[in-house]
């Protein structure tokens, strides 16, 4: 298997459906020409065109409302919201059309496109171009929401979301872009709603999305050393999301720690702990840990980001508060 | 302007369709038969039907809450509508959207939509699928005068602008958005005027005369499909009733009321065909008589139809 | 000048706190010395509260309403002069010394609310334990009371380990330990089953003074560590006397066969010892014809060599009677089964002191239970009860045997019969005297009570105080004795009478009556005639 980063995984993903399927297109701001704001469709427009690769102007909303347009007119529309922060300016576009065409409709109508978008703090780019908002598109039945964390997961996935006839919001993590790793070469499809089991354990379960996959990882590590071993489950969706690998997990260590950078209050984690408190309980040997961004705006000053972004040492402390 | 005997009838015949259905369905209101909001379309017939007078089958439409009209001028099976606006399940959308949300994806009907302005960038998509295909597809959004405030309109507009879609926008301005009439909520007289800015062409017609409604039309239609971009018409209409059923109305003067119905497109259309003799009395009273029974049918359907079955709750929230 | 703290006044004894019921200045006003500065109520009374020095009410430490220890600081007063640095540091001191004595007040009391623990820590119930789910449904599902399952996780928190580590302890406690019955147990087993079996054993008790032996004991230790000679112990005392007796009563010192017994003139001691994990019985050949110093020396080389396992197997035969001692654990009399086929066991009990009379004085002696199996077949109970009697006989007079002195010592418990009849009635009268002060009531009401017994009546009192008498010596109350004698003899009671009346009591006392008899009423008498 070849070595490529998460963001040339996501762009072998993209060409590779371009090429497979002639109704699948590219728009967004600057996505073309520019080859996207973090360089994750450098090369389309050449290998496709302007035709296919559609660099839009600085509106969310028709970028959006046209891709719910063209999926409803038959088309597979990948459009790409620059930075997540963006997303409330096309949101109604997302909840209340993309969202919910297919069943006001009675099912009459599909809308199979994607949105791609980059999360995640860590490049000092304060409160308005680095947070995690997954929780409010995993509220709205109607949408998947998919949060690769490796390169071949990032291929595999975001191959599926192109060929699923539902919206898909596709959440990049901007830290991920230049991590390295194997992808599978030609197709591969991993389907959706399957959560992965990144590292086996039987003390502990941690739940991590995204960037948190790799902090859990890396958390374990250091708590092997101590004789803790953990499980790290990576549910890569979370809608669907794979309650049995989740639940499967914790039956078998009784302990769960959550962990996403999102904001902690309302965030998806209380919702999978929930999950486990309701279909789980009996599992349970501690309660659930949750470990998330404090309640607050992302901060620009290094430090303070630092601070803000929930750690591999948050991660070994709650872990170790229940082991 | 060449409409046949026989196109003329149809298009006639259609608004009278429109007018029937709403005025039926303004007593089921009434009587509680039919639960949420209406919107109707009384006294805008001609838009509606002016417009898509012009559209192929591949052609799409985007329509709004007050969306009865379209359907029934795109050829819609008001059994089905009427069976929707009842919550049953032989309704256009399984009984899952109601008067809001009704859609026929055959015919490129892309629905009603409860979001005001919400259906023009999802029509800008539309036009470039249709550009996209190469088919000389065209797609056609209704929209009110309160919506051209929304930035939907801005963006839409501007996006299908620059890239040429094939798309025509069609504005009702049917003087109130919601309660604020035209001079309380924008500062322009002619919505076309702003077209300017997209660098589109814009056109205002009286768009409670069925013909200065298609000719318009049917100019953009030629336009998008000759793929020299989009269009916006901005048709100047006027609602007979509330804003919804059940609106007080406070907001406006029973003289202008009276005034406008003065100026009903059914009337204005009809007495132009007699004029020029392709509507006799008898004929225009049979499609009335054939009208109003096919409504009565409809709406018989509708009762009789059955409730969705509870465990289609989940249904239809995804594709499987 | 220095800034005055306020405290809280202490304003009875019991007052542990006080709520500040109003301030009657504010902070910043002007107060003088003597002035009302606030009002307090305590669970008993309200009270109002004088300035203790004149200033400006600086800071109110304990607004309305806070409750406040004793002594502790509710305001701070400053007085002219004070600088705003020393009135703020002042401040602070009296803040965190108001906030720690509330700690302390509030640990006291929890101190006094938290429940005793029992003496093992695995109980502990109560809804506030806490149990995770996982636990809980594993001990649903094996029937486990959570009530015995200690906590072990965050907070004490009971865990699925901690419920699966309590059934694997449930399942040792189950599984027994296995001890095959094979060799030396196998042995054991075998021979007292036959003992059981076969032998008809009849046990009997006997207690033996053993207060001479010990005084013997001591007296040739230190005679032998004089010389340099190893210590005897009370075992090889009481073999070597056991086996003059058995030379005298052969009956015991024999063997049960199937078809006879035989009896033999020679004695065969078996001493038994105990193991970590077993019996021996190693024999003393000839016992009857060693020494003292060579019984003892041979009961330790035994017992040591059984105790390493380096007996010889002859060492393990031929035993014609056995002796088992118990008494290093406390043991008083037992049941031991004989050691087959000998015919009898000789069980040594525990030494221990007890008040016995001896020559109708009550003394402290060393006392030891002898328990005497034996074989029904062979022996029938007076012989063995004879043999026994001999052994008591030999260990409480020890010097005979061993031909020494008789020791000459007196341990009296009671020094009954030795004091002043009239210092006794004295202490009682002496002591109700106290009563009367102390506890007036209860001093009466004896008076009322004992007025009425004692009256003339269809007995006189004189016959009464006799009966009194009587009743005295036989409940040997030593204060009732004096008093009730000279009563009688106040009441016109001749000594005969009151010697006769005493000896009513010897029908139901015996000895212990006589004992009383003959001292401290015979004394009472001669005090108070």
């Amino acid at each position: 298997m070849p070595e490529m980063t998460y963001l040339e995984a996501i762009n072998t993903a993209l060409r590779e459906e371009m090429s497979r399927d002639p109704s699948v297109f590219v728009l967004g701001e600057d996505v073309g020409v520019f080859g996207g704001c973090f360089g994750v469709t450098q090369g389309l427009l050449d290998a496709f065109g302007p035709e296919r690769v559609l660099d839009t102007p600085i509106s969310e909303t028709a970028i959006i409302g046209a891709s719910v347009g063209a999926a409803a007119a038959g088309l597979r529309p990948v459009a790409e919201i620059m930075f997540m922060d963006f997303m409330g300016v096309c949101m109604d576009e997302i909840f209340n059309q993309a969202a919910k065409i297919r069943y006001m409709f009675g099912g009459k109508a599909a809308i199979p496109m994607t949105l791609r978008t980059p999360c995640g703090a860590g490049l000092g780019a304060a409160a308005q171009h680095s947070q995690s908002m997954e929780a409010w598109f995993a509220h709205i039945p109607g949408l998947k929401v998919v949060m690769p964390s490796t390169p071949a997961d990032a291929k595999g996935l975001l191959t599926s979301a192109i060929r699923d006839d539902n919206p898909v919001i596709f959440i990049e993590h901007k830290m991920l872009y230049g991590v390295k790793g194997s992808v599978p070469d030609g197709e591969y499809a991993i389907p959706l709603g399957k959560g992965d089991v990144k590292r086996e354990g039987s003390d502990v379960t941690v739940v991590a999305t995204s960037l948190m996959v790799h902090k859990a990882l890396a958390a374990a590590e250091t708590l092997a050393e101590e004789g803790v071993e953990v499980e790290v489950v990576d549910p890569r969706c979370l809608v669907p999301l794979d309650q049995d690998t989740i639940l499967k997990s914790v039956a078998k260590t009784g302990k769960l720690v959550v962990v996403h950078e999102a904001v902690k209050s309302g965030g998806i984690g209380g919702e999978i702990a929930a999950i486990v408190a309701e279909e789980g309980f009996d599992f349970l040997d501690a309660p659930i840990r949750r470990i998330g961004a404090p309640f607050a705006p992302i901060p620009f000053a290094s430090n303070l980001e630092k601070a803000y972004i929930p750690s591999e040492e948050t991660i070994i402390e709650a872990v170790r508060s229940l082991a | 302007m060449a409409l046949s005997q026989e196109k003329l009838l149809e298009l006639y015949r259609k608004m009278v369709t429109i007018r029937v259905f709403e005025e039926n369905t303004a007593e089921l209101f009434a009587k509680g038969e039919i639960p949420g909001f209406v919107h109707l379309y009384v006294g805008e017939e001609a838009t509606a039907v002016g417009v898509i007078a012009h559209l192929k089958d591949h052609d799409y439409i985007a329509s709004t809450h007050r969306g009865h009209g379209h359907l029934i001028a795109r050829g819609g099976d008001v059994k089905q509508m009427y069976a929707e606006l009842f919550g049953r399940k032989t309704g256009y959308c399984k009984g899952k959207g109601g008067s809001m949300h009704i859609a026929d994806l055959s015919l490129g009907f892309l629905g009603a939509n409860g979001i005001v302005g919400a259906g023009l960038p999802l029509i800008a998509g539309a036009a470039f699928a249709c550009k996209y295909r190469g088919d000389d597809g065209v797609a056609v959004c209704f929209f009110g005068d309160g919506a051209s405030n929304r930035g939907t309109f801005h963006e839409a507009l501007n996006m299908a602008s620059i890239w040429k879609l094939p798309a025509i926008f069609v504005c009702e301005n049917n003087m109130y958005a919601i309660s604020l009439s035209q001079e309380l909520h924008q500062n322009i007289d002619d919505v076309a005027d702003r077209a300017a800015a997209y660098g589109l062409p814009g056109i205002s017609v009286d768009g409670n005369d069925l013909f200065a409604v298609y000719e318009a039309a049917e100019e953009a239609v030629k336009r998008a499909r000759n793929g020299d971009g989009p269009t916006l018409i901005e048709s100047k209409t006027y609602r007979w009733r509330g804003h919804f059923e059940g609106d007080p109305v406070v907001y406006r003067t029973e003289e202008e009321l009276q005034a406008w119905k003065k100026k009903d497109p059914i009337e204005r259309a009809k007495k132009r065909m007699m004029e020029t003799g392709v509507l006799t009395e008898e004929e225009d009273k049979a499609i009335w008589e054939e009208v109003r029974s096919e409504i009565q049918e409809g709406i018989e359907f509708a009762k009789n139809s059955p409730l969705p079955e509870e465990e289609s709750l989940l249904e239809d929230v995804y594709c499987e | 000048m220095m800034a005055v703290k306020v405290v809280m006044p202490k304003l009875g004894l019991t007052m542990k706190k006080g709520k500040v019921a109003r301030w009657l200045k504010e902070e910043g006003q002007e107060v003088t010395r003597g002035e009302d500065l606030l009002e307090i109520v305590t669970e008993k009374i309200a009270s109002t509260m004088e300035a203790p020095a004149s200033g400006i009410l600086y800071k109110i430490l304990a607004p309305k309403g806070s409750i406040v220890p004793v002594v502790s600081p509710v305001a701070v007063i400053a007085e002219p002069g004070d600088d705003e640095k020393t009135l703020q540091q002042m401040v602070k001191e009296a803040e965190a010394e108001l906030a720690n004595t509330r700690v302390e007040a509030r640990e006291a009391k929890k101190t006094v609310k938290e429940p005793k623990k029992r003496g093992v820590d695995l109980i502990r119930t109560g809804k506030a334990r806490r149990i995770s789910p996982r636990a809980r449904r594993l001990a649903e599902g094996k029937g486990v009371d959570l009530d015995y399952v200690p906590g072990t996780g965050p907070g004490g928190r009971v865990t699925e380990k901690d419920v699966r580590e309590y059934l694997e302890e449930l399942d040792r406690e189950k599984e027994p330990e296995v001890i095959p019955l094979e060799g030396m147990r196998g042995i054991i087993a075998e021979r007292m089953t036959e003992s059981h079996h076969r032998a008809a054993r009849v046990t009997i008790l006997q207690e033996v003074d053993v207060t001479n032996l010990q005084d013997l004991r001591v007296k040739i230790n230190e005679v032998f560590q004089q010389q340099g000679r190893g210590k005897v112990s009370y075992t090889d005392l009481i073999a070597v006397l056991v086996a003059q007796a058995l030379k005298e009563h052969p009956r015991l010192n024999g063997r049960v066969l199937e078809d006879r017994v035989e009896l033999y003139s020679g004695v065969n001691m078996g001493i038994a010892v105990a193991l970590d994990d077993g019996l021996v019985v190693p024999v003393i050949h000839k016992a009857h014809r060693l020494s003292l110093e060579q019984m003892s020396e041979r009961i330790k080389s035994a017992a040591q060599r059984a105790r390493d396992g380096d007996l010889e197997p002859e060492e393990l035969e031929g035993g014609t009677f056995t002796l088992t001692n118990l008494g290093m654990f406390g043991v008083e009399g037992f049941t031991p089964l004989i050691n087959p086929p000998e015919t009898a066991i000789l069980g040594l009990g525990t030494i221990s002191e007890k008040p016995m009379l001896k020559d109708g004085i009550l003394e402290q002696r060393l006392c030891m239970t002898l328990s005497l199996s034996f074989d029904h077949r062979a022996v029938d109970g007076a012989p063995a009860a004879l043999f026994l009697s001999r052994v008591k006989e030999m260990m409480e007079n020890p010097h005979l045997p061993f031909q020494m002195d008789a020791p000459q010592v007196s341990r009296p418990l009671v020094a009954a019969g030795r004091r002043d009849p009239r210092a006794l009635v004295q202490a009682f009268a002496d002591g109700m005297e106290w009563l009367n002060d102390e506890a007036p009531d209860l001093a009466l009401g004896f008076d009322a009570l004992m007025a009425p017994v004692f009256a003339e009546g269809e007995l006189s009192t004189r016959v009464k105080e006799l009966i009194a008498v009587a009743l005295s010596v036989h409940i040997r109350c030593e204060y009732c004795i004096p008093y009730h004698v000279h009563k009688a003899v106040e009441a016109g009671a001749h000594p005969d009478e009151i010697l006769e009346a005493a000896a009513v009591a010897l029908g139901f006392g015996g000895g212990s009556a006589m004992a009383y008899v003959v001292t401290l009423v015979k004394e009472c008498i001669e005090a108070f005639s």
